[in-house]
């Protein structure tokens, strides 16, 4: 063996990186189903841990022949699927990175994102494609009949040989306040530290079947491979036009015998609103994880009727640290509980709550900003050492060490008995349907419209429905009028789905506050009189 | 052309639909702000209304573009049950 493959063959040997985490159970037992997803013909298939790791092999192989260096970036564009999973697992075997990007993106995203990252190789699933490929990014298209590159990558010198542990795993691109997305870069030590103390939780056996809603270039989907694989159990991928529809999904779910489902509270409300018989029908069902925004009570209580033996987890925290805390809602929620503990950090992690001045917060009831240490921490943001300084800091209670934690801008308090309760952000980041939004994007988006003189946005949230954007606009004196259409249509060209305005109301002018500023809370108040 | 009980289901779900513009046979109801969440409603209100239930190959975004398709899916389901 040359040094090379030296050096290969004992980073693939090795768990401490992603591949090496998720396809363990191939070696133990390789028989065992890791995915089932819809095939063409609409029937379910299932694909073994060993054929999973085949198939990762097969692509490494191909990849490989790519003669790319440690560290370099692939994007792949596509749904969740078994390929996709190899194609990823294949990237962390060659020590590259891979970046998730959904079919859905709008293309003017893309191309931010594609400038942005300048992935070495742009890979996508058959059948899904971009024109807006610059030259010299390499592409490949991949798919159950494996990876074939269509168009090689600039020749390049390469200066690393061995891929390590503090290497770049993937980066996550989410909503950035500058008006660009902002891009998590996330290393292979980080995501196998949690992954290997979700497993310590104990939430799965090898007998579970996951149910994964999250599409691939939301870090949730991440968590359900390791949380799945990790624990040898079995995967089941829904797709996006089962999902959609309540009684598509429980059908899913029951034809797949899924025994937990993961996913954003969202994916909830139409089936019980409208499937709530099938739901019920669901007895494999023994669990339901959460994550991405807070559950409404109302239809989490819901769920816990419709479906009374299921145990419900609480996944809280941001894609910085893949997650944070992992906490049981009782069962049934008692009366008068009006907010879930977000409990306290995974084993190996601590919270701590911090004042503005960065003083901790001790006291029960005071509310204060969660910092996080943990092994799990992100690198940092891509290309962007600015606004990672903002949220790597110094240990305010350990400042000489040079160790840093993560200021995540959630806020919180501590209750009675030592866990900690969310209460919102200090920033005007927003969740949507799990997806983080930041306020300020999309007001940048809306006045970059020439029928715009001023935007704000704001989260609508009402009891018993979605919460929506809703965008305030002012229109310019100057320009030709714009309509309510036109200016959804603007959005979605460069927006993603979750971050356009689902609501438009046009003002002569925005409401001020005493010191000048927006008042939010007028416009607010405004709604309910202009709905 | 359709009935009025049609025309009042699918306009509740079109929050950028002002009430003084028509709704036209083609129009793209993703712009006027139906999105996978509304469109669920809208099956549930059609269902309910026209006493049917839709298949699941009839469920799909594809026959939710615009009030033509859906009211041409709708004739299907309504026949298909009759």
């Amino acid at each position: 063996m040359n040094r090379e493959a030296h050096l290969a063959a004992v980073w693939q040997g090795s768990t401490e990186n992603l591949h090496g985490f998720m396809l363990a159970p191939a070696r133990f037992a390789p028989e065992r189903e890791a995915v089932v997803e819809r095939d063409a013909s609409g029937g379910l298939t299932a694909v073994t841990y060993r054929q999973l790791a085949d198939r990762v092999a097969a692509y490494a192989d191909v990849l490989a022949e790519a003669g790319l260096d440690v560290g370099e970036r692939v994007m792949i564009e596509s749904d969740n699927s078994s390929a996709a999973i190899a194609l990823l697992l294949a990237c962390s075997t060659l020590g590259l990175v891979f970046i998730p990007v959904s079919p859905t993106t709008p293309e003017r995203r893309f191309e931010m994102i594609m400038g942005d990252a300048a992935p070495a190789l742009y890979a996508h699933a058959a059948g899904v494609e971009r024109e807006a490929v610059p030259a010299g990014v390499g592409r490949a298209v991949f798919g159950p009949d494996g990876l074939r590159i269509e168009r090689r990558p600039a020749p390049r010198i390469r200066h690393r040989r061995r891929a390590v542990p503090t290497d770049t795993a993937y980066i996550i691109f989410t909503s950035g306040t500058t008006g660009r997305p902002k891009g998590v870069v996330m290393s292979h030590r980080s995501v196998v530290a949690f992954y290997r103390a979700v497993r310590e939780e104990g939430l799965l056996t090898t007998e579970d079947r996951v149910a994964s809603t999250s599409p691939l270039q939301f870090d949730f989907s991440l968590f359900d491979m390791g949380f799945t694989f990790g624990a040898g159990a079995t995967l089941l991928l829904v797709h996006r036009q089962d999902l959609g529809w309540p009684r598509r999904f429980t059908s899913f779910l029951r034809e797949a015998g899924a025994t937990q489902v993961d996913g954003v509270p969202s994916i909830w409300r139409p089936a019980l609103r409208h499937a709530a018989a099938d739901l019920a029908g669901l007895d494999r069902l023994r669990g339901v994880l959460f994550s991405g925004e807070e559950f409404p009570l109302p239809e989490l209580r819901r769920l816990q009727q419709v479906l009374p033996a299921v145990r419900i987890t609480n996944l809280y925290g941001p894609t910085e640290s893949m997650a944070i805390s992992l906490t049981e809602v009782p069962n049934p929620l008692p009366e008068g509980q009006d907010r879930l503990s977000i409990g306290t950090a995974y084993r190996g992690a601590e919270m701590t709550i911090h004042d503005e001045q960065g003083r901790p917060v001790e006291e029960p009831g005071v509310v204060g900003q969660i910092h996080l240490r943990a092994p799990s921490l992100f690198t940092g943001y891509w290309g962007d050492p600015d606004t990672t300084r903002r949220v790597l800091v110094p240990d305010p209670l350990d400042p000489n060490s040079g160790r840093t934690v993560l200021r995540t801008g959630d806020l919180a308090y501590w209750g009675p008995d030592g866990r900690l309760f969310f209460v919102g952000r200090s920033d005007s980041q927003v969740q949507v349907r799990g997806n983080r939004v930041e306020l300020g994007e999309v007001e940048r988006h809306l006045l970059d419209h020439p029928g715009v003189s001023s935007a704000v946005v704001l989260l609508l949230d009402s009891v018993g429905a979605a919460a929506q954007l809703a965008a305030f606009v002012v229109a310019a004196p100057d320009a030709p009028a714009v309509d309510k259409a036109a200016l959804r249509t603007f959005c979605a060209e460069t927006l993603p789905p979750y971050m356009v305005p689902q609501k438009i109301f046009f003002l002569n002018e925005l409401p001020l506050t005493a010191n000048g500023k927006v008042d939010r809370a007028a416009l607010l108040a405004q709604t309910t009189a202009l709905v | 052309m359709w009935d009025e009980q049609f025309e009042e289901i699918v306009r509740k779900q079109l929050p950028l639909l002002d009430a003084g513009e028509p709704l036209a046979a083609d129009l793209v109801l993703r712009d006027y702000g139906l999105d996978s969440m509304s469109t669920v409603e809208l099956l549930a209100a059609l269902e309910s209304g026209y006493g049917v239930r839709f298949a699941d190959d009839a469920m799909d975004m594809e026959n939710f573009a615009t009030p033509e398709t859906i009211w041409r899916t709708l004739g299907k389901t309504i026949a298909a049950g009759s």
